[in-house]
């Protein structure tokens, strides 16, 4: 398709990107378009032309807005906390009430294993590998769900962490008011499946469920991981009555798997 | 930004009252359509809010903000999103539009009238660059860097949008 100025000399086209490049900045000026037009003699016409019409879109104005647009703006806030409510729910009215409580132990309890990592680190020698792990479990403990969710996601990072950070993650599994963190803390064990602390920790979380949504993530990890040892957790959780239908059904098939 | 991507979406309504009104200006400007804008406006801050986690602090949020208003305005336009947020408004506004726009054009001056339509008529990419850099006050490297195209050819755009908008004017007036 030909362009507009596919006749217009390199020269003008030049002169015309720097009245625009000087527009642009909102520095051009009638004078400043008459020194161009004397460097440019040649271009005077599409350099006047172009400045005119860039002086006369000011009068395109623009409408008020409606009155009501704060309104539908909330409303539309409004639909979509609901929607993110729904995607993160909070599995039962004891959990929502006592969310606050629930926090405060989970930072309390995990504070106490990262002062006995600390404890440990300072009697060691080996620095790099640790000091990673404390400030790491550092951040679990921070009472950012977002920072919390990072420091648990970090933790797959470490090479060889120590028991004590699958206490922590195990803690954080049982305790964390935030469904996501308690999620993730059972990826991040997962990532070190290969360690039998590691999985003894997911094992003995089982029991501590009130959530479904955990309880069926930890029930099929614990497929994949064809956990023999968790059957005696498996079997006095299935006799609880606190478990989902559908995860009472799914932990069934998993004993019989086992 | 920081504190809706920690989950305090109340925030959400200090950056609406900030920004609303540009973003009205770029839409209205790129649709001539009142009602459509705000339709619009509403999927850019449920943009924001829908992928605030990949808002990374390190940029101006204005560049953000208008990097998804640009994908919304094209998706719009290409009818290739289903997941535009609507609400039972939106119907009826359209049809509000529709008066509202035989109003607005009976106000408008005759020049204005003729821009408008000048500015309908040209392309898209040349109309957004003519519009970011007026009206919106963004610079050409702002504008090349949201639109992954070099300096240079935002120039040509604003250049040929300028001429093309001249040479349309022109052709209405001698038409009259």
């Amino acid at each position: 398709m030909k362009e507009i100025d596919e006749f217009l000399s390199k020269k003008c086209k030049e002169a015309s990107d720097e009245l625009t490049l000087k527009l642009n900045q909102a520095e051009a000026t009638e004078e400043d378009l008459d020194i161009l037009c004397l460097k440019y003699p040649d271009c005077e016409k599409t350099l006047r032309e172009i400045f005119d019409t860039w002086q006369k879109l000011d009068s395109l104005k623009v409408p008020e807005e409606s009155s009501d647009r704060r309104d539908r703006f909330y409303k539309m806030l409004g639909d979509f906390e609901k929607d993110n409510e729904k995607k993160i729910p909070i599995t039962n009215a004891k959990t929502f009430d006592y969310s606050s409580l629930l926090k405060f132990a989970a930072v309390l309890v995990i504070g106490i294993f990262i002062g006995i990592l600390s404890t440990n680190y300072n009697q060691n020698e080996n620095g790099t590998d640790q000091n990673s792990n404390t400030s790491i479990l550092t951040s679990v403990v921070s009472t950012s769900t977002t920072e919390r969710l990072a420091a648990v996601q970090s933790i797959k990072s470490i090479d060889s962490p120590e028991d004590q950070v699958f206490e922590a993650l195990y803690q954080a599994i049982i305790n964390d008011p935030n469904i996501n963190v308690r999620l993730s803390s059972i990826e991040a064990i997962l990532h070190f499946a290969d360690r039998p602390a590691a999985r003894s920790k997911l094992i003995k979380a089982l029991v501590y469920q009130d959530s479904p949504i955990v309880q069926m993530t930890l029930a099929e990890v614990v497929i994949r991981l064809q956990e023999e040892g968790a059957i005696e957790e498996l079997k006095q959780l299935i006799k609880t009555n606190q478990l989902h239908p559908e995860v009472k059904m799914q932990l069934k098939e998993t004993l019989d798997t086992l | 930004m920081k504190k809706v991507q920690d989950g305090d979406f109340s925030k959400m309504g200090e950056l609406f009252d900030r920004h609303h009104g540009a973003l009205f200006g770029y839409f209205y400007r790129m649709t001539s359509n009142a009602a459509q804008s705000e339709d619009l406006i509403q999927n850019v801050f449920y943009r924001l809010l829908k992928y605030r986690h990949t808002y990374k602090n390190d940029g101006k949020f204005v560049y953000w903000m208008y990097a998804i208003a640009r994908n919304i305005y094209k998706d719009q336009y290409r009818k290739k999103d289903p997941m535009l947020y609507s609400d039972e408004l939106s119907e009826l506004n359209e049809k509000v539009s529709e008066d509202m726009n035989m109003e607005e054009h009976m106000e408008s001056t005759e020049q204005e009238a003729l821009l408008k339509k000048a500015m309908k008529k040209i392309d898209p990419e040349k109309r957004e660059a003519i519009v970011l850099s007026k009206f919106q006050g963004l610079k050409y490297q702002e504008i090349a860097a949201m639109s992954d195209v070099s300096e240079n050819a935002i120039k040509a755009r604003v250049r040929r949008g300028l001429m093309e908008l001249r040479s349309i004017m022109e052709g209405a007036e001698l038409n009259e």
